[in-house]
């Protein structure tokens, strides 16, 4: 295949290593912004800072979307050595909250901080207090354990009659994948 | 050079998964049998005589890529109400996921609090039976 003149051009720079040092800064910060994705680069020995853990849907624990509606967080920055309390409630349409779940950086770690929903309506149930009619809503600390900013948006399942017995998430995590490869190998 | 066709046969991520969820048993861990199982009533340990076990399933859940998650799991029945077992007493249907319990006696009652990690680097679904029991168990170790 024939090389266009400006191609040829480049070629014959690169070998000659005359590319203007312009150039070379150029091509350098398109890395350094592709290498930071969403999150900032890190060469942390243990976490890949880049991954991101997807959402995984299981707020709605499979229920169809006409019985279980997600509500989603905006996306949440954490920055090195912080933690952050995230909350997030129901609307008054669907007041009870039956699961939740995040997309979230590989070294943010999540863990519940609220009761989970069947452990207070027993609890109300045994003091024989009457369900308020506030949605019901979910705190979830996510605590950034490397070295470089990362993102966390949290998602919640509410429905319009509660759903008992339902299991609830308490934590998620990511495991050190750069540590795990190095394991591997 | 076994290895070798071991990998190019299964995949990498197949044997990784494998071998990481072997690495990570301990004591407090457990792995399910080859291929999973539903049956947490058959493989529960020492129970008090004359209690009867329904298995219950519970809804199914998604993991990430190497991933932990912790669940609280209950037992939904009120003629079946009484979770026990330890890790036994949680039977899974994906044998790439490993399971870690609090102590079943501290927790007691309904409920299940557990940590499964999916070794795999891709994601995984996982469904969990819980053996519930007709009579509270005690803890053998109190007087």
């Amino acid at each position: 295949m024939p090389m266009t003149s400006a191609a040829e051009s480049l070629r014959r720079h690169r070998l000659e290593g005359a590319i203007p040092a312009r150039g070379l800064l150029a091509v350098a910060v398109a890395a350094a912004a592709l290498a930071l994705g969403p999150g900032t680069a890190s060469a942390h020995p243990l976490y890949n800072t880049n991954r991101v853990l997807e959402h995984t849907d299981n707020e709605c624990l499979n229920l169809r979307h006409n019985k279980c509606r997600t509500i989603w967080s905006p996306r949440v920055s954490v920055k090195v050595g912080d933690a952050k309390r995230i909350e997030l409630a129901c609307v008054p349409g669907r007041p009870f909250l039956l699961g939740w779940d995040a997309r979230h950086h590989e070294h943010i770690g999540l863990t519940l901080v609220s009761p989970p929903p069947a452990d207070l309506r027993a609890a109300a149930a045994a003091s024989a207090a009457t369900t308020t009619a506030e949605p019901e809503s979910i705190t979830v600390l996510a605590t950034n354990q490397a070295d470089a900013r990362g993102f966390v948006r949290l998602f919640i399942g509410c429905t319009a009659k509660p759903v008992v017995g339902a299991p609830f998430a308490r934590s998620r995590q990511g495991l050190p994948s750069k540590a795990l490869r190095r394991v591997g190998n | 050079m076994d290895v070798q066709r071991i990998i190019g046969r299964f995949g990498l991520r197949s044997l990784w998964c494998t071998l990481g969820a072997m690495l990570a048993l301990s004591p407090g861990t457990a792995l399910a049998q080859a291929g999973g199982s539903t049956d947490a009533c058959g493989q529960s340990g020492d129970i008090v005589e004359g209690s009867v076990c329904q298995n219950q399933p519970q809804a199914a859940v998604g993991y990430s890529g190497s991933q932990t998650q912790g669940w609280a799991y209950y037992c939904n029945d009120p003629t079946y109400a009484y979770f026990y077992g330890g890790n036994n007493g949680i039977a899974k249907d994906n044998s790439s996921l490993t399971t870690e319990l609090g102590d079943p006696f501290t927790e007691g009652g309904d409920k299940a609090d557990a940590n499964f990690t999916n070794w795999c680097l891709d994601s995984q679904a996982l469904t969990v039976t819980l053996a519930c029991w007709n009579l509270e168990q005690t803890d053998p170790n109190s007087d």
